[in-house]
């Protein structure tokens, strides 16, 4: 069920469905790249959410009319549910409730916001990290800054969630890990930011510079359909790794993923 | 060749910035008033898409180093140079040692100083644009300073064929102190009640003290949402106003909360999780542009295919009809 929304004229928002569904996701992720391969005059752009494509036209060259009748096109395609998506599964550490992000709570008279996560999940620290470290997580999306990657939990039993701050900090530290809803983000960059901060990455997820051959193709190290499992590391060795990055090699496996490879979930969102 | 002499309070080299990227969270980015920088790119016979300086308000100081031509078009900063007025809309030769620069605001907040041959920087994902928070384009990925040297490009066209070329009305814009935005409603307008979305294009909104390339908020009444049953899902977050986080198109108008609106810049998110009432049409994100605190603007209701027939004709306006020589 496919509904299109105007954005103006020179925006068209394809919504496909209204519920949080990793599978509706799957499917848009499948489509977008379909409709990036017919590569049509006129399509400035094509971006994903959770359950929607957003493309950008010029309507001087291309109609609303035109565009929707390419993406029924999609669709006859072939059933995009028997789609086989290369998946590319990064492990990435993690120092949770590390010192930086705690040193930055604190600068705004926020709690430890591991702390205040674990409470609002009625679990301990520890079993926190323990939970976050034993499942995989499905790449939604990229947005709201370059390279920020924004996942959730395969497994819906394991999909723990947090109150964003009433008050945006001004400042985030970059590889932070953060929790807004159920959704959880790295940030790229040091940046403002609302999601509670459960811990901090070395790894680079967006170099402009290119400092690590990981970056040589594309400046964002993520994309929709990838897979991240998290990984624990002490300070020390989260140092060590920012001090040789440029040699680190991301942990990185490719595997074929079709939409039967998610589990069941009963959708709740609307709009 | 010209050398920043005063870098004021924000001067960035931009071209019509770097669609396509919004997958991977860049924004489109850009001169903020697309039509002010393509009508001075325009006058000097260079593509619409060479970049020039969006120089925000004023201050900002460029001496010559070696003769060019330049039109400076968008908001009035009062441009000098070498202490004496000069017009605006019109491509003017500039000889080495001469000192450009913007004393006083009189309309608008942004002025483009168009070059011809335009500016010699590399591209960053297709466009010489800066993109401050993403340190990425421009010089360096910032704003220019004191002492930035800057290279021109090449158009082959020799100044005497330019010089004293003048746009005339039509190619015009003034910047007033109120202002009327063509809207397209759409996306979640459906989330308001039916008397919001009234209040919305008849109420006369002031410009917030947050105003900048993200983005242009907005005071005025408090806008309504319909109650909902499952706006409180942990999902999406605890305001009526909260949705799944989805795509932002530029120029959509984001209302958090009901209050303050947010017209969303060239280098806004490229997602966002708030409902939104309408996109304004993208010709007319060049009068947002030149929006400042205080100044008061009110929002009219277009539909798609009206705002297609004003883009068609705003697109037919660079034309040697609209230009004195």
């Amino acid at each position: 069920m496919v509904t299109y929304r105007i954005a103006g004229d020179q925006f068209l928002i394809v919504k496909f469905g209204e519920v949080f569904s990793l599978k509706t996701n799957f499917t848009v992720i499948t489509l977008c790249e379909r409709l990036r391969k017919l590569n049509i005059g006129g399509i400035r752009g094509v971006s994903t959410s959770v359950n929607a494509m957003m493309i950008h036209y010029d309507p001087l060259t291309i109609t609303q009319d035109d565009l929707k009748s390419h993406i029924q096109q999609l669709n006859s395609m072939g059933d995009p549910e028997k789609e086989i998506l290369r998946s590319r599964l990064f492990r990435i550490p993690v120092v949770y409730g590390d010192q930086w992000t705690q040193d930055c709570a604190a600068d705004f008279n926020v709690s430890p916001n591991l702390d205040f996560v674990a409470a609002l999940n009625e679990m301990s620290v520890p079993e926190l990290i323990e939970m976050h470290q034993s499942c995989t997580y499905w790449v939604a999306y990229i947005g709201f800054l370059p390279g920020l990657v924004s996942f959730v939990p395969i497994d819906p039993e394991k999909r723990i969630s947090a109150r964003k701050y009433d008050i945006p900090r001004t400042r985030t530290p970059q590889g932070t890990l953060g929790i807004g809803g159920i959704l959880q983000c790295i940030y790229p960059m040091d940046s403002p930011g609302g999601y509670q901060m459960l811990g901090r990455t070395p790894l680079p997820i967006y170099d402009l510079n290119r400092c690590n051959p990981i970056f040589a193709a594309d400046i964002v190290l993520f994309r929709p359909g990838d897979r991240i499992s998290f990984y624990a590391i002490s300070h020390e060795e989260f140092t060590a790794i920012e001090d040789d990055i440029g040699r680190y090699e991301y942990d990185i496996t490719a595997e074929d993923w079709t939409i039967n490879d998610f589990p069941p979930e009963a959708g709740r969102q609307h709009v | 060749m010209f050398k920043v002499l005063k870098g004021g309070i924000m001067a960035t080299v931009q071209d019509l910035g770097r669609p396509g990227f919004t997958s991977q969270g860049v924004p489109i980015c850009g001169a903020f008033d697309a039509f002010s920088l393509k009508a001075g790119n325009y006058l000097l016979k260079n593509h619409l898409g060479e970049a020039g300086i969006e120089v925000l308000f004023p201050g900002f100081h460029i001496q010559v180093l070696s003769e060019m031509a330049v039109a400076i078009t968008g908001g009035d900063l009062s441009p000098e140079v070498n202490g004496s007025p000069v017009d605006m809309w019109r491509a003017i030769r500039l000889t080495r040692g001469d000192v450009l620069h913007f004393t006083g605001l009189k309309s608008g907040c942004r002025s483009y100083i168009a070059f011809s041959g335009g500016i010699a920087l590399p591209e960053v994902l297709g466009s010489k644009s800066t993109f401050l928070r993403g340190k990425m384009g421009g010089v360096q990925g910032r704003m220019l300073k004191e002492g930035d040297i800057l290279h021109l490009g090449y158009n082959g066209i020799p100044i005497s064929q330019i010089e004293g070329r003048h746009a005339k009305p039509p190619l015009v814009r003034n910047f007033a102190d109120t202002a009327n935005i063509r809207v397209i409603k759409g996306l979640e307008d459906f989330l308001f009640t039916e008397e919001s979305v009234e209040l919305f294009f008849s109420a006369k909104w002031k410009v917030s003290t947050k105003a900048d390339r993200m983005g242009v908020c907005l005071n005025g009444p408090q806008l309504a949402f319909k109650p909902r049953e499952n706006a409180r899902s942990k999902e999406g977050g605890s305001d009526p106003s909260h949705i799944l986080t989805d795509c932002m198109p530029l120029g959509a108008i984001q209302v958090v909360s009901g209050r303050e609106p947010i017209v969303m810049g060239v280098d806004g998110p490229a997602s966002g999780g708030y409902a939104k009432i309408g996109t304004v049409l993208s010709c007319d994100l060049s009068l947002v542009a030149q929006l400042i605190t205080g100044n008061i603007t009110m929002f009219n209701e277009i539909c798609l295919e009206e705002g297609i027939e004003i883009l068609k004709a705003q697109t037919a306006l660079f034309s040697e009809d609209n230009v004195d020589f």
